[in-house]
C-alpha cells in the first residue's frame, strides 16, 4: 500500500516534469520576421522613423546627431519610399543637409519645433507641399503628396507626447477626426509613444495605460493598423512607431519594422509600408 | 487466528519524544488475543500517545511497536483490516446520519456493504437505533460517543482499541457497554485496549493492566497484582491510646485510621507478636487482618511511589 | 471513500454558499457592466477621445467580461477553499482519525479528496460560464462577439466572432479554465496538507494567489513570470481569437498542468509522510 503510494508520488512527479518540459519546450509564438519585398507598380511606399537617439547620462533622448545624418540619407535611398517621416531631426540645418545628403529627386516639409527638434517629411516620384492642417503642428506635419499619374494623399506625421497620455488621447484623437472628415486618401503615421502589446506588457493597468489602450482602439475603429502583429519598433522591445492607412482608399500589401538599420544611439527602427490603391 | 498469528500488541523499548519532552520512555507490554488491556494513568502521562502510536499516526522515536507483527505506521493499511479504534474525542462527519456512517466506514478500503441487520445490531448495542437516521451534527456529546463505538464494531476486529469509551454514557448504556466488551472478548476471542481513568471500569473488565505517568511505566500486570501490592496490615486494640505508646515504643509507623484502627505495612507484626505487645502495654487486640486496598488507592500509592522515586 | 466524500461535499454548505456567491457576483457585475455601458457611452467621460460605442456591448461580451472576472478572482478562491476543507479540515475535524483508522492507503484517500475537489472546481466553472452566459443572452441580449484591446487584455487588436462561432469558444473554455483551475486547487492541497487549521490553509492559499497574480501582472516582475502558474492561468483567453495559435494555447496548457501536478506530488509526499498529531 505504502509502496503504491510512492509510486504515485514518482509518477506524478516524473509526469510534472514531461508536462514542464513540453511547456517550455514548444517554441514561443514569434510573428514571422518582416522581410521588404520587390515593390510592385503603382504601390506607394510609406515610411516613418524617430531617427533621435537613447541619450546618454542625464539627457533623455535627443535629436538626431549630426554624424548620423549620412547614414539616415543612406537608408532612405535604400529602403526608397515614395512618402517618409522623420522625427527628431534637429533644428536649425540638419533637414536640409539630409535633404542634399538624399540628392537630386528629393522633396521636403518641415514642420514646427519642440524644443531643439522637428518633423521632417520626404518625398520622391510626386509632389510635396505642407497643409495648414491643425493646430498642433509643433507635434503633428501634415502634407498633401501627390504621387506621379496617382490621386493625392493627406498624411499626418505624428511625434506624439512621450510624457502624457491624456496629451497624446487629445492630439492623437483631434488628427484621426479631421483626417476621417477629410475626403480622400488619408494615412496617420509616426511615433505613438504607446505600446499596445499586451502578451509582452501586462502591467496592472495605470490611467496612463488604460487612456493610451483608448486611444488606440478610437484609431484602429477608423483605420487599418497597417504594421500589427509585425513586432516591436523600438527598444526595449516595444511597438511604439505606427502605420494607420484608411479604408478602403488603401490595402497593406506589405508593412513591418525593418531591422538593422539604426546608427549610434538610435533606438527606433524604421516602419514602413507598401500600399497598393 | 492460528497459534502461529503474531500477538496483537507488541511493544518493546517503545520512545516518543515531542521536541524535547519526552512523551513515552521506553514502553514495554503485550496482548494476547482474548484479553481486555487498561491503560491507565493521569492526564498527560502518556496514554493518547500510545495510542495514536498503536494507530499509526504517529512513528516511534525507538524501540519496537508491532501490531499483529506489522508495523502501523508503514503498514498502517493492513493493520486496519484487523483492527478498530475509538479515539476520544468522537470525530464524525457532521454531513451523515448513524446508519450512513456504519456504512460508509465499513466499505472503505474494499470492506463490503454491511447488511442492515448488522448495522442495526451495532447501533442497537450502543442505544442508537432509535436514531439511526437523525444527522450527527444534532447529536448530543453521549450520542457522538456511543456513535464513535458502535462504528469501531463494524465490521467486526481482532483488536478493539477504545480511548475513554465510557465518557459522556449514562450508567446504563455502560453496563451494557462492559457486556459487550465481555462477549467480544469471551465469544470471539478479540483483543480489546481501553484507556481509561475510571477506575472501577478498569477494576470490573480487564484482565492487564499497564499504569502510565509522565511516559513511564508505573505498573504492569493484572488488577490483583496491582492490588496485592498495595496490602496492609491493620491492627484494632481496646486501648488506642496505650496501644499507640506499645507501637511507637517498638518504632513501627503505624498510622491511626478514622475508623480507630491503625494500619501498618504487611509484615511489621505477627498475630502473636502484636498480640504480646499490646498485652505487655496493658491493652488487648481485638482486630488483626490484611486488608487488601481499593485498586484506586493501590494505584494512587503506585503512583505516589513512582512520584517520589523519579 | 469516493462516494462517501462526494456525499459530504454534496450535504455540505460549501457548494451552496459557492453558487449563490457566483449569482451575487454576477448580478454585480450586470450592473457594473450598465453603469460603465452608460457613463462610456453617454459623453459623460472625463477624455473625449474613446472607442467605447453601444454597438459592441452585448450578451457574449457581458458573458465573458463576467466569466473572466470570476475565473481570476471568485473561482480560485473556491479552489483554494476546497482545497483546504479537503485536508486541512478534516485534519482539524479529526475525521482523517476515523478515515485513517480504516484500512485505507494514505495515497487512495489523498487522491480521492483531489478528484472531488476538483470534481467540485469543475462543477463551479461550469455554473459560472452557465450563468454568465445564461445571464448575458437572455438579460443583454444575442449577437455576435467583438473584441477590443482593454484592460482585461482578451487581444492587442480587435477580434470578431460570429455569435456560432463565438458560442462554440465559450463551450470550449470550460475543459480549458478547469484546467487552469487545478493549479490553484493543488496549490491550496499543498498548503493544506503542511497545515491543521484549515482557515490558515485557506487564508495562505487565498494569498499567496493574490500574490503571485498580482507579481505575474507587473512588468517589474517580468523574468519572474514564466515560473508563476498564475501568469498562465487565463490562457483560455486565446480561444477568443479569430485564429487560435494552438501552440501557444497547448504550452500554456502544458506549464498548467506541470505546475498542478509538482504541487500535488509535493502535496501528497507531505500528506504520506507526516504524522497525526
Amino acid at each position: 500500500m505504502r509502496a503504491r503510494g510512492a509510486l504515485l508520488e514518482l509518477a506524478l512527479f516524473v509526469a510534472a516534469a514531461l508536462l514542464f518540459a513540453l511547456g517550455f519546450g514548444l517554441p514561443e509564438f514569434t510573428p514571422p520576421a518582416f522581410e521588404l519585398g520587390p515593390r510592385a507598380p503603382g504601390d506607394v511606399r510609406v515610411m516613418t522613423w524617430n531617427v533621435g537617439g537613447s541619450g546618454s547620462g542625464d539627457e533623455w533622448g535627443g535629436p538626431l546627431r549630426d554624424e548620423h545624418v549620412a547614414h539616415v540619407a543612406e537608408v532612405l535611398r535604400e529602403l526608397d519610399p515614395d512618402l517618409c517621416f522623420l522625427q527628431e531631426v534637429r533644428m536649425g540645418l540638419q533637414a536640409e543637409h539630409l535633404l542634399t545628403a538624399l540628392g537630386p529627386g528629393w522633396q521636403m516639409e518641415v514642420s514646427g519645433s519642440t524644443g531643439n527638434r522637428r518633423l521632417v517629411a520626404f518625398a520622391q516620384r510626386g509632389s510635396l507641399r505642407s497643409l495648414d492642417f491643425d493646430d498642433r503642428s509643433r507635434r503633428a506635419l501634415t502634407v498633401r503628396y501627390e504621387p506621379n499619374g496617382g490621386a493625392p494623399i493627406t498624411a499626418v506625421g505624428l511625434h506624439a507626447d512621450a510624457a502624457s497620455a491624456q496629451r497624446r488621447n487629445e492630439d492623437i484623437g483631434a488628427l484621426a477626426t479631421a483626417l476621417v472628415d477629410r475626403a480622400g486618401d488619408t494615412i496617420l503615421l509616426g511615433d505613438f509613444n504607446f505600446d499596445l502589446d499586451l502578451g509582452k506588457r501586462r502591467d496592472l493597468f495605470t490611467d496612463d495605460e488604460y487612456l493610451d489602450v483608448e486611444t488606440y482602439n478610437f484609431i484602429a475603429t477608423r483605420f487599418l493598423d497597417a504594421t500589427l502583429g509585425t513586432g516591436s519598433t523600438a527598444e526595449p522591445d516595444r511597438r511604439l512607431d505606427y502605420i494607420f492607412v484608411r479604408q478602403p482608399a488603401f490595402e497593406v500589401r506589405t508593412a513591418g519594422p525593418i531591422k538593422n538599420r539604426r546608427f549610434g544611439d538610435m533606438d527606433h527602427d524604421p516602419v514602413l509600408a507598401d500600399l497598393t490603391r | 487466528m492460528t497459534s502461529v498469528d503474531p500477538l496483537p500488541i507488541q511493544l518493546a523499548g517503545v520512545v516518543r519524544k515531542f521536541a524535547t519532552r519526552v512523551a513515552l520512555d521506553g514502553i514495554d507490554f503485550e496482548l494476547e488475543p482474548g484479553r481486555i488491556a487498561g491503560l491507565v494513568g493521569p492526564n498527560g502521562s502518556g496514554k493518547t500517545t500510545l495510542l495514536k502510536l498503536l494507530a499509526g499516526f504517529l512513528k516511534p522515536d525507538a524501540g519496537t511497536l508491532r501490531v499483529f507483527g506489522q508495523d502501523p505506521f508503514r503498514e498502517r493499511a493492513d493493520v486496519m483490516r484487523r483492527v478498530r479504534f475509538a479515539f476520544a474525542p468522537p470525530a464524525l462527519f457532521e454531513e451523515l446520519n448513524a446508519r450512513e456512517h456504519l456504512v460508509y466506514l465499513a466499505k472503505i478500503g474494499g470492506g463490503s456493504t454491511p447488511s442492515r441487520a448488522e448495522v442495526d445490531e451495532a447501533l442497537q448495542t450502543v442505544g442508537l437505533a432509535r436514531r439511526a437516521s437523525e444527522p450527527v451534527r444534532a447529536f448530543s456529546f453521549g450520542m457522538r460517543q456511543r456513535l464513535g463505538l458502535a462504528q469501531a464494531l463494524l465490521p467486526r476486529p481482532d483488536l478493539l482499541i477504545l480511548d475513554e469509551p465510557t465518557d459522556g454514557l449514562d450508567p446504563l448504556a455502560v453496563l451494557e457497554l462492559r457486556e459487550v466488551l465481555r462477549k467480544l472478548r469471551d465469544e470471539h476471542g478479540i483483543a480489546v485496549v481501553l484507556s481509561s481513568h475510571l477506575l472501577i471500569e478498569v477494576e470490573q473488565l480487564v484482565d492487564d493492566m499497564l499504569v502510565l505517568q509522565e511516559g513511564r511505566t508505573v505498573f504492569r500486570g493484572t488488577p490483583s497484582e496491582l492490588r496485592r501490592g498495595g496490602e496492609r496490615l491493620v491492627l484494632e486494640a481496646e486501648d488506642r491510646g496505650l496501644a499507640r505508646e506499645a507501637l511507637s515504643a517498638r518504632d513501627l509507623r503505624a498510622e491511626l485510621r478514622s475508623d480507630g484502627r491503625f494500619e501498618l505495612e504487611v509484615g511489621a507484626l505477627t498475630l502473636d507478636e502484636a498480640a504480646a505487645l499490646l498485652a505487655s502495654s496493658g491493652t488487648k487486640l481485638v482486630g488483626f487482618q490484611i486488608e487488601q486496598p481499593s485498586l484506586e488507592s493501590a494505584l494512587l500509592s503506585k503512583l505516589r511511589e513512582s512520584e517520589s522515586q523519579a | 471513500m469516493l462516494r462517501l466524500e462526494l456525499t459530504r461535499l454534496v450535504r455540505s454548505n460549501r457548494p451552496l454558499l459557492a453558487v449563490l456567491s457566483l449569482a451575487l457576483f454576477l448580478g454585480l457585475m450586470l450592473l457594473g457592466f450598465y453603469t460603465y455601458a452608460k457613463t462610456e457611452t453617454g459623453g459623460d467621460v472625463e477624455f473625449r477621445y474613446t472607442f467605447e460605442n453601444a454597438s459592441y456591448f452585448n450578451g457574449l461580451t457581458f458573458a465573458l467580461y463576467a466569466f473572466y472576472f470570476g475565473f481570476l478572482l471568485v473561482l480560485p478562491i473556491f479552489a483554494a477553499t476546497e482545497g483546504g476543507a479537503q485536508l486541512a479540515g478534516d485534519s482539524a475535524s479529526g475525521a482523517f482519525r476515523l478515515l485513517l483508522a480504516r484500512p485505507v492507503g494514505r495515497a487512495r484517500l489523498f487522491m480521492t479528496k483531489v478528484a472531488v475537489a476538483f470534481a467540485s472546481t469543475i462543477v463551479l466553472c461550469a455554473v459560472l460560464l452557465a450563468f454568465a452566459l445564461g445571464l448575458g443572452l437572455l438579460g443583454v441580449g444575442f449577437g455576435d462577439l467583438d473584441l477590443y484591446p482593454g484592460v482585461l487584455q482578451m487581444t492587442d487588436h480587435h477580434q470578431h466572432l460570429d455569435q456560432a462561432v463565438a458560442l462554440e469558444r465559450f463551450a470550449m473554455v470550460l475543459p480549458a479554465a478547469s484546467l487552469a483551475l487545478f493549479a490553484p486547487l493543488s496549490f491550496a492541497f499543498l498548503i493544506s496538507a503542511w497545515s491543521k487549521s484549515p482557515v490558515n490553509a485557506v487564508g495562505t492559499s487565498v494569498a499567496v494567489y493574490l500574490v503571485l497574480y498580482v507579481i505575474a501582472e507587473i512588468h517589474f516582475f517580468e523574468a519572474l513570470r514564466p515560473w508563476l502558474f498564475t501568469s498562465h492561468m487565463a490562457y483560455w483567453r486565446e480561444l477568443f481569437r479569430e485564429e487560435v495559435n494552438w501552440t501557444t494555447f497547448f504550452r500554456d496548457a502544458a506549464k498548467l498542468s506541470g505546475f498542478s501536478l509538482l504541487f500535488l506530488a509535493l502535496a501528497l509526499h507531505r500528506f504520506r509522510t507526516r504524522e497525526e498529531l
